[in-house]
């Protein structure tokens, strides 16, 4: 074998190497985000893993706001001007796939997750 | 020496540029037919399955345009057929007598989709968190019935009787599913999509890993939690019937939005029924029909029907799983 040989085959066993490499190691992250939608327009994609502290988020709808606490590990409703607040008596939601619907306000709350094998990839309600 | 550098060159060729033919992925998400829509596609172009999505929105706008009990959309359409009522004949849209004909030929009494006066009773109640009278119950109940309408095959005619009321409410999303899918289906750049319509889903092909889809089932009471997880085959459907999605309290008891036909009043046999079926429309079906049934006939009823499998939860908290599941529902500890 020639030294010009000898390189390419190196070369060309790097280049397999970093393609395997990539196919197989695409960085993920295991955290949960939080999508915050309002009709069809997404408003917000929350990475949970940054929230610290508790927060509260307001989306504005066409008969008020509705607030929604959103922590480490997920969400829930706080208050809406829809009538029945069944978005309220939905509760926390903490695992990926599940979602918070607000049907006469239009909002829609959905956990999802990255990378995270085991997850559902719908829930059915 | 030459054939193992062809080799090693044809090998990290392949291995680079797969980054560059990966599988494209869409997700759409839209409020149709009273509740949240989101499909999910994959294929080969990004410009094609986006098309395929929005297709099938095209396809759930119809049957909602044509089944909305509230509104009028189309000349044929639900709406107009109930203010037709007590008139004759009424010639009705494609998608609508395609339903209305299908549930004719279902035999059961304990699905009716003529119980729009009664539903209309418990809606307006429900605004005012009050409880409708028996006697209320009694007399919208005697303008619904299966003998409240009849089908003209040959002319393509629905008459109803005078005083009648029809809602759909029970089997139009799941035909709709099934008419997105097909939609979705007929565009040769989809390998593979999910269409979640709230309680009803189907699934096309595998996931892109190839591995079969993964459907998890809400608890009824613990909306944090799932009752277990349900692997789905390509070309499956579920749906989900339950008494914690649409209901209001009074004095600490729920009153949901199912009713079963021979009372008037909310059914209380089950609080999620969940039912798998080839067909989405079946599915939506039998989830409604076997909420209402008894708890034993309701098991009775999926042995005795090839075409579904189920999985039922009584109002104890017991869960029935079909033998058809046991092997792909995983339930949650």
């Amino acid at each position: 074998m020639r030294k010009n040989d000898y390189l390419l085959f190196v070369f060309l066993l790097f280049l397999t190497g970093m393609g395997y490499f990539l196919h197989s190691h695409v960085p993920t992250t295991d955290g949960k985000i939080l999508i915050v939608q309002h009709g069809q327009n997404i408003l917000q994609k929350i990475n949970l893993q940054t929230i610290k502290v508790p927060t509260k988020i307001s989306i504005p709808t066409e008969h008020g706001h509705v607030i929604v606490n959103i922590d480490d590990k997920g969400a829930y409703v706080v208050s809406s001007p829809c009538r029945d607040k069944l978005c309220i008596h939905q509760g926390k939601i903490t695992n990926p796939g599940q979602t918070i619907v607000c049907l006469p306000e239009k909002v829609l709350l959905t956990l999802t997750a990255t990378g995270k094998e085991g997850a559902p990839d719908a829930i059915i309600r | 020496m030459k054939k193992l550098l062809s080799s090693l060159l044809i090998i990290s060729s392949l291995l680079t540029t797969g980054c560059f033919f990966k599988q494209q992925s869409y997700q759409d998400t839209r409020f149709l037919m009273d509740t949240i829509i989101t499909i999910s596609v994959t294929g080969k172009d990004q410009a094609a399955i986006k098309n395929a999505t929005d297709e099938a929105f095209i396809a759930f706008k119809e049957v909602e345009d044509e089944t909305d009990r509230y509104k009028s959309h189309k000349p044929r359409d639900l709406y107009a057929l109930n203010q037709h009522n007590g008139q004759g004949p009424f010639i009705v849209g494609d998608h609508l007598y395609k339903l209305l004909l299908m549930y004719k030929e279902q035999p059961y009494t304990a699905l009716d989709l003529s119980l729009g006066p009664i539903i209309d009773v418990w809606r307006t109640h429900g605004e005012t968190k009050t409880v409708p009278s028996l006697e209320e119950i009694k007399t919208a109940l005697a303008k619904c019935g299966r003998d409240k309408f009849s089908l003209d095959t040959t002319n393509h005619t629905v008459t109803l009787t005078a005083g009648s009321n029809l809602d759909l409410g029970a089997i139009a999303k799941g035909y709709a599913v099934d008419y997105a899918a097909s939609v979705i289906t007929k565009n040769k750049a989809v390998t593979s999509a999910l269409i979640n319509a709230g309680g009803n889903i189907k699934v096309i092909g595998t996931k892109a890993n190839g591995k079969p889809w993964r459907i998890g089932i809400q608890d009824p009471r613990n909306p944090q939690e799932i009752l277990g997880i349900l692997e789905m085959k390509n070309g499956q459907a579920i749906a989900t019937s339950g008494d914690y999605q649409r209901y209001y309290e009074v004095n600490g008891v729920r009153y949901c939005h199912i009713l079963d036909p021979a009372t008037g009043q909310p059914a209380r046999n089950a609080i999620s029924t969940t039912v798998v079926s080839s067909s989405a429309l079946t599915a939506d079906f039998f989830s409604t029909l076997l909420f209402v049934l008894p708890h034993e006939e309701a098991i009775s009823v999926v042995k005795n029907t090839p075409q579904i499998e189920a999985i039922i939860v009584n109002p104890k908290g017991e869960i029935y799983v079909s033998p058809g599941l046991r092997n792909t529902f995983t339930k949650e500890k």
